[in-house]
């Protein structure tokens, strides 16, 4: 500790603590212009000078050290003076302008030093740049403070915007000088919330802001920390600020926290309950909704399948399965995971016994070697990618393992370019290679694992050379690619994969080849390595811990006499003592009569599913839907009753990210005309149909709120007992296992022992490369995939208009030589159809894909959805369809 | 005249080869420094009482002892061979005509500090000396001198006159752009690549040698109670023989134009010195009766800085040397800390408006007005530098600025 006086007051600070901290702890006025609340001090705007007594001139406050006994003044007559001059130095820089707010810190600084105007006027003028959809960059506001570059460069390792050019001839700008629309900015809007000045501005009126909210973003599984604004006006601002203190984002936000949560006001929004009267839809009260709900529900019990929401928090979801299992009575109970990551999870689960991620992402920073599989993290996982740029600035290798050319590959140093579905051969050969050089961790083999000999001999055909014929790949890239994973340069490796490994017919071999590479370099269990699946949805990870799948009731506990009779004891009723069906089962059922009613909670299957026409002849013959979200989507339309709920702003809850950690979700509005929170509403439902069938539930649906949800489900879950909402909102989120309420969370899994004990290798077999493989009708293989401006089938993202400026319309990526033999150009229109359906695009011609294979995102605009196309077979194992691989042809349309 | 040291081979055909050097026993000093416990080289070097003879004065063996002892990673010397300072051009000859002098000088300097490795950074525009030093230092790889436990990279400068500030020259080595760095932490502690760094001129690490294998004291010796040793002049301008003159750091302003440059020349008459680089305060014609080492001149409110000696006649026109000295600032400033980017950006407009012919008096109170609330405020000494010429230059000679101006 030091102590110091300012201004004639005693101040304590931590060492290694500023001048300027022990300033903004007595909360004295002194302008720090360039000073980023949570960032190194740049130095550069020199607004922040004090006097110190014994010091030759006026040091800059934000980077000097403080010392004991130091007396500061921040009032001195000089420092006041050569303070001022700075200011009017620096307002005579800008133009002032009637939209300008007072340039924000600034002016607030310049009016306290008694210079309001410039005495002199600026030195360049310049054109705004509006180029951008969701803010502008107007830099007769700028004071060059470069606050934004840091953001840009160092914070997000992007580097689109920085300081051109040197002297007064300064400015912000992009590569070559250009529009920044046409620059790498990804428009995450870091640098739009650190400018002190609003010459970086979101494109909407300037407007108060009441106040802000903690929250957690509802996108994607990264789970970032995001303090939402509230206008006067009652509404979220177009902006949301970061929030530095969250551990999993450490103030980062992509483009879709940070801009794209304007849905909530989307003016389709339904917030009225509707009931489907001669096929139209007609507002009712919630008890009319609900009692029609009910009695469609109780009607066809036995018949009966639920899809929970892995958007919608924890307890939600919790409820959901409650609900399925206690008045339902059954496990038929899924969520989108099938549709993502099954195969990872029962590959893991069947090797470990658990499927979750192993690591945090600080692992990721501080590992020597990244290998991403199948993986568009810059696209659907942005802050991660952030988290695998920062290594590679701090000399980690980067493999990227992917057929198609992702933004990952420019930082990457291997990519290894394998014909889609030859995985398993790829990794398999790389396990080899360990082995045959003796690059394999033999102690952790030892002591940690099983089945070593006999998966060793299920390498044998799987040598470099097999590989190199049968995936395309040099043999000399493979045998790298092992030796960095297996010896990283320094700490251990991380293995991470996406949907690319997952989404194919032979997915869960794809897995078991993965996890066995880690198992053999026993990288994983310690900081700096382990094995990440990358979440898509926010809560998908915590969709399961609560018990959204038919595998498993609520904390993965197994259908066994012991935790059926614990449940029992929880719930009052006995839970189904046998798996039930995965939700591609439950849609085939509503063909063949074994579904007859679903609840359908915030999902939309009919964008996200396989071979869309199919699934929608499937809930066509569905005698009666209740579809519970925000907006009436595709698979509304074929709903009998439709409960409005809540969006993420407007209720409490938890969401848990894909390093385990579980995260508060606040109220940030009230919900808009009747909507009413998910919890609520499942638990209305529950009550109600309880009655019709006569099964008495006691109290077990009356909740005082998602706190009480939360604690029933933490007594049920070993791994999260010790958390509770009181604490999280204390502590901030925490990583479970977290089995006491003094444990502080665990960063890392697998440290000392797994789940199941010992870890097993489990051979996994090169089968054929896809179920439906190009010919002379349908030459193309059709690849899907994310984009980043988009989020999955876009139902949420297709209402944020800057989004849709950012990505209008459909592009199908296409290789040059394929173009060219089709004679189309970027911007042409296409047509593409399969075995299943058709939609029109515009080409976007590109390297990025492999010639004879496009790429469609699989969100929908203008009516064109990727999943018109795709196969609905899937991986026998774990039933997840094969999105990645279909065969296509192309037309090009006038 | 003071013992010629630092120039002492120049006169050989032959000085920048290996053999030249040796000839005249060269790396002599480093087969003795080998022989010495690294805290005895510094020791050595402090009690010599070198100072940096880049433009800070800071006394050497000083700044060698503040690398951290108990460090465990790499340390790295660094030699700045930027020489941008107007009006110097000192390393120059060293690089071309003694560049082993600064090898071996690297050699016991990094001994003293435990440097495995030295970068040597080098103008941009001195091709010459960089393919003459760039060769010197392969000799010395073939002679076995480097690559046994101390290796040398030659990286070259793109033209920034800030790239020679010592943080700002290890920003651009990092790879980014030349922009000095804020202090604390100073170089020695956290530097290049955030490791211990000692940066020293060409022209200090050049005294290392002669101060190994003829002792502190002779060194001490040669100049003055608190700065040892000789050191080299640039002398340019209106003089008889313009050149690099070597002598003591007692020598006075006067010696050098008179006694080493062949006096004034076209009027013969002398009207302004500028005694340090361009960011030295001008003197007047009877202000040359000063010692050039580091207080001779700072008691006269200038400074020695790069000892780059620009002498002007009666016939210069002083508001067209401030005008050149304007525009130089204008236009390398890094433009990171607001006073120094838009003050030398204003203060050119108006200088340059003065020469015009459109210039007001009370421009002149509005430059100093400027000039004088900003010094010391910025993250290097930049802006310092380029405050000393504008308020020297108006204030010595307002008159002839006043004289432009409209009335
Ligand atoms: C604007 C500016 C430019 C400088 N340019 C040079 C230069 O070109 N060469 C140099 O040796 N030192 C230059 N310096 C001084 C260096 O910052 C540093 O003090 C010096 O390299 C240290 O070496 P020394 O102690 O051996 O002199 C400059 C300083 C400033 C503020
Ligand atoms: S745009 Fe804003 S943040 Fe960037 S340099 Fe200008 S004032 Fe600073
Ligand atoms: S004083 Fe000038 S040159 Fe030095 S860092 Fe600041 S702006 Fe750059
Ligand atoms: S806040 Fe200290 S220099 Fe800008």
């Amino acid at each position: 500790m030091v102590k110091l006086t300012i201004d004639g007051r005693a101040v304590e600070l931590t060492a290694g603590a500023t001048v300027l901290d022990g300033v903004n702890r007595l909360g004295l006025p002194l302008p720090q212009l360039c000073k980023d609340p949570d960032r190194a001090p740049l130095g550069a705007c020199r607004t922040c000078l004090v006097h110190v007594e014994g010091m030759r001139g006026t040091p800059a406050a934000c980077h000097l050290p403080a010392r004991d006994g130091m007396v500061v003044s921040t009032e001195h007559p000089e420092a006041v003076r050569v303070r001022s001059t700075v200011l009017d130095l620096t307002l005579a820089m800008l133009t002032p302008h009637a939209e300008r707010d007072g340039f924000g810190q600034l002016g607030i600084a310049a009016a306290r030093h008694g210079r309001p105007e410039p005495s002199v006027a600026p030195l360049h003028r310049f054109h705004v740049d509006d180029s951008k959809s969701f803010f502008l960059l107007d830099r007769e506001a700028c004071i060059l403070c470069g606050r934004c570059a840091v953001a840009c460069g160092d914070v997000q390792q992007i580097g689109a915007i920085s300081l051109l050019g040197r002297s007064h001839a300064t400015k912000v700008g992009v590569f070559g000088d250009g529009a920044m629309a046409d620059s790498v900015c990804t428009s995450c809007g870091q640098c739009v919330a650190t400018c002190p000045t609003g010459a970086l501005r979101p494109k909407e009126p300037a407007a108060t802001i009441s106040r802000t909210v903690p929250t957690t973003c509802p996108y994607c599984g990264v789970g970032c920390g995001i303090e939402a604004r509230v206008t006067e006006g009652g509404r979220l601002a177009l902006m949301a600020d970061d929030a530095p203190s969250n551990k999993s984002s450490l103030g980062m936000l992509c483009v879709k926290g940070r801009f794209a949560t304007g849905f909530v006001h989307a003016r389709d929004r339904v917030t009225t309950p509707l009931v489907k009267r001669e096929a139209r839809w007609v507002e009712v009260g919630w008890d009319e909704a609900l009692d029609t709900a009910a009695d469609g529900l109780a009607r066809h019990r036995g018949a009966f399948g639920a899809l929970a929401s892995a958007k919608a928090t924890n307890e939600d979801g919790y409820l959901v399965q409650k609900f399925a299992r206690v008045v339902m009575s059954t496990n038929d109970i899924d969520h989108c995971t099938r549709l993502c990551h099954s195969p990872s999870v029962e590959a893991m689960l069947a090797s470990m016994g658990s499927g979750a991620t192993s690591n945090s992402y600080v692992d990721y920073e501080e590992a020597g070697c990244l290998m991403v599989v199948g993986a568009d993290a810059s696209s659907n996982h942005p802050v991660i990618a952030v988290r695998f740029r920062r290594a590679v600035s701090g000399g980690a290798r980067l493999i990227v393992v992917n057929p198609k050319r992702v933004e990952l590959c420019d930082q990457a140093d291997l990519w290894i370019r394998q014909r889609p579905g030859t995985d398993v051969a790829l990794f398999n050969a790389m396990a080899r290679v360990i082995l045959d050089e003796g690059l394999h961790d033999d102690a952790f083999v030892r002591a940690r694992t099983d089945g070593f000999h006999a998966w060793r001999g299920s390498l044998e055909p799987y040598t470099l050379a097999y590989a190199e014929r049968v995936t395309g790949v040099p043999a000399r890239d493979i045998a790298q690619a092992a030796r960095w994973y297996a010896q990283p340069p320094f700490s251990g490796s991380c293995l991470i994969w996406g949907m690319g490994v997952t989404q194919h017919v032979n997915g869960i071999h794809n897995a078991h080849s993965l996890l066995n590479l880690s198992l053999v370099a026993g990288q994983l269990g310690r900081p700096g390595s382990g094995i990440s699946p990358l979440r898509g949805q926010n809560n998908v990870q915590g969709c399961g811990d609560a018990g959204c799948i038919p595998t498993n009731l609520p904390g993965y506990a197994h259908y066994v006499p012991e935790t059926l009779a614990r449940f029992e004891q929880a719930w009052g009723v006995r839970p189904p003592g046998q798996g039930g069906r995965v939700v591609t089962e439950m849609v085939e059922g509503c063909l063949t009569g074994a579904t007859r009613a679903m609840y359908v909670v915030g999902e939309n299957p009919l964008l996200s599913e396989p071979d869309l026409h199919h699934a929608e002849k499937a809930f066509g013959q569905l005698e009666f839907l209740v579809v519970q979200d925000l907006f009436l989507h595709e698979t509304a339309d074929h709903a009998h009753v439709f409960l409005p709920a809540a969006a993420f702003a407007e209720k409490e809850g938890t969401f848990t990210n894909s390093e385990r950690r579980v995260q508060r979700v606040r109220t940030v509005l009230d919900p808009p005309g009747q909507a009413r929170p998910d919890w609520w509403i499942t638990a209305e439902l529950a009550k109600r149909v309880a009655r019709r069938i006569g099964l008495n539930v006691g109290g077990q649906f009356d909740y005082e709120g998602p706190a009480a949800i939360f604690d029933e489900m933490a007594r049920l879950t070993p791994f999260l007992a010790g958390l509770s909402h009181a604490r999280l909102d204390r502590e901030g989120g925490i990583q479970w296992p977290c089995p006491t309420p003094d444990h502080p969370g665990t960063r890392y899994l697998y440290g000392e022992t797994f789940p199941r004990g010992r870890a097993r290798f489990i051979p996994a077999r090169q089968i054929e490369e896809a179920a439906e493989l190009p010919d002379a009708d349908y030459p193309f293989v059709l690849n899907t995939g994310r984009l980043l401006y988009h989020w999955h089938g876009g139902t949420l993202t297709r209402r944020v208009q800057g989004l849709l400026e950012l990505a209008p319309r459909l592009e199908i990526a296409i290789h040059p030589s394929d173009a060219r033999q089709l004679g189309v150009d970027t911007g042409a229109r296409l047509r593409v159809t399969s075995r299943r359906g058709d939609l029109t695009g515009y080409a976007r011609v590109t390297e990025a894909v492999r010639a004879g294979a496009i790429f469609v995102p699989f969100v929908k605009l203008a009516d064109s959805a990727a999943n018109f196309l795709t196969n609905s077979a899937a991986d026998p194992a774990s039933k997840i369809p094969e999105y990645k691989v279909c065969a296509v042809r192309l037309e090009k349309l006038s | 005249m003071a013992e010629i040291v630092l120039m002492r081979n120049f006169g050989r055909q032959d000085s920048h080869t290996l053999a030249g050097y040796r000839a005249t026993g060269g790396y002599t000093a480093w087969e003795k420094a080998k022989g010495m416990e690294p805290a005895a080289i510094t020791e050595e070097v402090k009690k010599s009482n070198l100072r940096g003879l880049g433009g800070a004065g800071f006394p050497t063996g000083m700044k060698w002892s503040f690398v951290p002892k108990t460090h465990t990673g790499p340390v790295y010397l660094v030699i700045n061979a930027d020489e941008g300072e107007p009006g110097t051009f000192k390393d120059r000859y060293l690089l071309e005509r003694d560049p082993h002098a600064l090898i071996e000088g690297m050699l016991i300097t990094a001994r003293a500090i435990r440097s495995a490795k030295g970068f040597v950074y080098i103008r941009g525009e001195y091709v010459q000396p960089w393919r003459i030093f760039s060769g010197a230092v392969k000799d010395a790889y073939d002679a076995g001198l480097l690559g046994n436990g101390f290796d040398i990279v030659v990286h070259r400068g793109a033209g920034a006159y800030i790239c020679g500030e010592e943080t700002g020259l290890l920003s651009s080595l990092e790879g980014k752009k030349g922009w000095p760095k804020i202090k604390p932490p100073f170089p020695a502690i956290k530097g290049a690549f955030g490791e211990p760094t000692v940066v020293n001129n060409v022209e200090t690490i050049a005294c290392v040698p002669p101060i190994i294998n003829r002792g502190a004291e002779w060194f001490a010796g040669l100049g003055t109670k608190t700065q040892g040793g000789t050191r080299m002049y640039s002398v340019s301008g209106r003089v008889t023989k313009p050149g690099v003159y070597e002598d003591s750091c007692a020598v006075t302003l006067r010696q050098l134009i008179h006694d080493h440059a062949g006096g004034v020349s076209h009027t013969g008459k002398l009207k302004a010195v500028v005694p340090g680089g361009g960011s030295a305060a001008i003197l007047t014609a009877d202000e040359i009766d000063v010692a050039m080492d580091v207080d001779g001149l700072k008691a006269k409110g200038s400074m020695i800085g790069s000892a780059g000696v620009v002498v002007m006649d009666e016939s210069v026109s002083i508001p067209e040397a401030l005008l050149v000295l304007a525009r130089f600032y204008a236009h390398e400033s890094c433009g990171q800390c607001t006073p120094c980017r838009e003050s030398t950006g204003w203060i050119y407009k108006m200088v340059h408006r003065i020469v015009d012919g459109h210039g007001r008096k009370d421009d002149l109170d509005t430059i100093l007005d400027v000039a004088k609330r900003g010094g010391g405020t910025t993250i290097c000494a930049f802006y310092d530098g380029a405050i000393g010429p504008y308020i020297s230059y108006i204030e010595k000679f307002r008159g002839e600025f006043e004289a432009l101006c409209r009335s």
